[in-house]
């Protein structure tokens, strides 16, 4: 209940994001195709190369390129990237239609226009481009759908839409948020489709009347729409936890509100954990007077390059994934030295603040069925050298050198990997589907069932203490600093894996498990620190 | 005074070229109904689309009201001459109105000047302008298509109006109508024009000489009564003979 409530009050601003971004990239496009079409309108050999390329961009799957454009625009993320590679994937439909609606003119009224003295630009202005033009709103209609259905994998790459329902209920199994996500995604499409088609066939059946009309009214409700994107503080801003924001910032003083006025960009990764923890974030950014803008559900390349680019000003990550993903190091390490030695990593090569931890690690672990495993007498990871084992995890971590050196260490050459949503791995295993699975120590459901944790006693796996990041830019700013560190050593392995299993198990929203969590950390600032005198 | 003179025109197509008009001699007389008779593939469309530029000339020359038409722009040429084209080819995106109001927009006429005109026009192809204005080709039987195309060609009062098979593809009935009207309005306005024909029919009824062309030669060219009476040769003596044994046979059938 509440949780659907929570969706329905983010929805306005999440839907004019998303059709913002949709219909940006479908103009900038149409205006691109066209441009295109007309430059290679007689030129037959330049038509098909045009369309080939475009034909070969569609090809690359809307994730992938989406991810693509962060680097190919130096790191930026959120609307930049995904504007760009929504462009490009709505260029084909557009283009083809405006190439074969514009070499389908019938040559006799080609004839007849010349023939009366129309010169050439005359012809494809007043003729042929005309004629194509019903072509053309059907290109233009095919390329939307599919814009705005893309435009859900924005997410991404940091940009608000409505993918960030399907994104965050993918992660967290609930599937009410998913749902929801793709219900709008689709009636957008739909009504957006049917709109152009009421345009289209007036267009031709040529009611220029209706056709105008039906066209004013569908730019003004877009126009309309899309405004609420255009004010995105005080929309944005009264989202997800608007009960935190003090009421008058300005009539409060100023050493109990130290960030009132000021703006924060603050990013996840796309796994339960990391979502509580960014809402985490922003809680406490948003106690402090300060306004925050959320980038869940974020790849974690994407996420960190966009910190170091200063285009989110917090967000928190893993001293193990630092260790072993940036500074591509391999031997075993102490939990503080992988700390100290990636904090001060950061800051030389990154100019990135690791504020601190947060208390808690989040290791990787192998977990296998207790039953199966003593049957086997199986206890170390190492016992499942030479077996014909299915391992579960998510993608990313085969793609890890982690993984690649617990399966160098241990001789795993055998075993076969199934990568698969971290939130469903469990299932596999419960369900015999897999033999074993690379899970996280935090996870909720670490305590569930009959399991078995395979004793990495060679250290394969680096330790992975939750740290605090802040951006170059973000890190100058002392205010910040001081209220996040009030973040620092709050949150034990305990307390954080209640609060992912009130997420993975109990099927609460991120946020109200972050709001238990936040309020924990609180409770314990109140209790270690006396009261000032 | 002539208006219009070709002088050893010829043609070639294409790559590698072809030959498609040889040495044309011809002259239409101000005022003159000229018909080009051909099977298809004589070159009379060719002849015809040469005249205002659609094609280019290879060798010799053309001259319109006295200039020859190399020294005049394409598009100032062919503004300054009525088209028409068969099953009039209208603009299906335009208005009745607006295709008429082609050329006028295209010399940049007055809209007031033009509005008027286009009901005058009208008039004229026997459309009445207060119903047909607004509506749109697609709405129109083919007679009442080629009307308008008619018309469209001679808003700017052209001196000259060039006809691809004008009257081809319509029901006997219908293009009837269409020829006896057409020679009335040619006749009170009295410009010339060069008619592309392959019905012998046609040209003898509507033509006041008739150049009949053979593989991109001019094989004769004269009134219908000298041609009927001295044909050139056995294929032109063969094809006067089409109209009568159609009639014959014609009377056969509905005799019988």
């Amino acid at each position: 209940m509440t949780e659907l409530s929570q969706n329905w009050r983010d929805l306005p601003n999440l839907l004019s994001w998303h059709l913002l971004l949709s219909l940006c990239a479908v103009v900038t496009a149409s205006i691109v195709a066209l441009s295109i079409a007309l430059l290679v309108d007689r030129r037959p050999r330049w038509k098909h190369l045009s369309l080939a390329v475009v034909g070969v961009m569609q090809t690359i799957p809307g994730l992938a390129l989406l991810a693509l454009m962060v680097p190919l625009l130096g790191g930026s993320i959120g609307f930049a990237p995904a504007f760009a590679a929504l462009t490009v994937y709505a260029l084909l439909p557009l283009l083809q239609n405006t190439v074969t609606g514009l070499s389908g003119t019938d040559p006799r009224l080609v004839e007849a226009a010349r023939g009366l003295g129309m010169g050439e630009r005359q012809i494809l202005f007043q003729v042929r481009f005309p004629l194509a033009f019903p072509v053309i709103l059907a290109g233009l209609r095919t390329s939307t759908v599919w814009t705005v259905g893309t435009t859900t994998l924005a997410t991404a790459v940091g940009a608000s839409g409505l993918g960030t329902y399907i994104f965050t209920g993918l992660q967290t199994r609930n599937h009410a948020t998913t749902l929801f996500g793709c219900f709008f995604a689709a009636m957008l499409a739909i009504v957006l489709d049917q709109a152009l088609q009421v345009v289209e066939n007036a267009v031709r059946s040529r009611r220029r009347a209706v056709a105008g009309a039906a066209g004013t009214v569908l730019v003004l409700a877009l126009l309309a729409t899309t405004a609420g994107a255009l004010w995105p503080r005080s929309v944005a801003g009264g989202g997800a936890r608007a009960e935190t924001m003090p009421a008058e910032a300005e009539a409060v003083e100023e050493t109990a509100f130290p960030l009132a006025g000021q703006h924060f960009t603050v990013g996840s990764k796309w796994f339960v954990e990391n979502l509580i923890l960014g809402e985490v974030v922003g809680m406490q950014l948003e106690a402090s007077g300060a306004t925050v803008e959320d980038r869940p559900s974020m790849g974690s390349t994407i996420l960190f390059d966009a910190l170091r680019q200063n285009a989110v000003d917090c967000y928190v990550d893993y001293s193990g994934t630092v260790w072993a993903t940036l500074m591509k190091r391999d031997e075993p390490a102490s939990r503080m030295r992988t700390r100290v030695e990636s904090a001060s990593f950061l800051l030389e090569e990154h100019a990135v603040l690791s504020v601190g931890a947060l208390g808690f690690q989040n290791n990787y672990a192998v977990a296998m069925r207790g039953e199966q495993a003593r049957s086997l007498g199986i206890r170390t990871i190492a016992d499942l050298s030479g077996r014909d084992f299915d391992i579960a995890g998510d993608p990313e971590v085969f793609g890890r050198p982690e993984w690649e050196r617990v399966r160098d260490i241990y001789g795993l050459q055998s075993l076969s990997t199934r990568p698969m949503q971290a939130i469903y791995t469990w299932d596999a295993l419960h369900e015999g589907q897999v033999d074993a699975i690379i899970a996280y120590t935090t996870d909720g459901r670490m305590a569930e069932g009959d399991l078995v944790i395979l004793d990495d006693n060679r250290q394969a796996f680096p330790p992975y203490d939750a740290i605090l990041l802040v951006s170059p830019e973000a890190s100058q700013n002392r205010a910040l600093v001081e209220v996040l560190l009030g973040l620092v050593n709050r949150i034990d392995d305990r307390t954080m894996r209640a609060a992912n299993r009130l997420v993975e198990i109990d099927r609460e929203s991120p946020q109200r498990a972050a709001r238990w969590l936040w309020e924990r950390t609180r409770l314990e600032a109140a209790e270690e620190e006396p009261a000032v005198p | 005074m002539s208006s219009l003179r070709l002088d050893r025109a010829s043609v070639s197509l294409g790559d590698p070229p072809v030959a498609v008009l040889h040495d044309i001699d011809l002259a239409a007389e101000s005022g003159e109904i000229l018909a080009l008779l051909g099977a298809s593939g004589s070159g009379k469309t060719t002849l015809l689309r040469s005249i205002n530029r659609l094609v280019p000339l290879t060798t010799g020359r053309i001259e319109v009201a006295g200039r020859n038409t190399a020294e005049i722009e394409p598009v100032a040429l062919r503004l300054s001459i009525g088209y028409v084209l068969q099953g009039a080819a209208l603009f299906p995106h335009w208005t009745v109105a607006e295709n008429i109001g082609t050329v006028p927009r295209l010399l940049g006429w007055a809209e007031e000047r033009t509005s008027g005109r286009i009901d005058e026009v009208l008039d004229l192809v026997r459309l009445d302008p207060a119903e047909f204005r607004d509506r749109f080709p697609g709405s129109l039987s083919g007679g009442q298509q080629q009307r308008v195309g008619v018309a469209r060609a001679l808003i700017a009062k052209p001196s000259l109006v060039l006809m691809d098979e004008p009257f081809g593809a319509l029901d006997p009935l219908t293009r009837e109508g269409l020829q006896a009207d057409f020679l009335a309005l040619q006749q009170e306005l009295g410009f010339t024009a060069v008619v592309v024909t392959h019905d012998i029919s046609e040209a003898l009824l509507l033509a006041d000489r008739i150049a009949i062309l053979s593989h991109g030669r001019l094989v004769q060219i004269g009134t219908p009564a000298e041609i009927s009476k001295t044909p050139a040769n056995a294929e032109i003596e063969e094809l006067l003979t089409t109209p009568r044994r159609q009639a014959e046979t014609w009377r056969e059938l509905l005799g019988s």
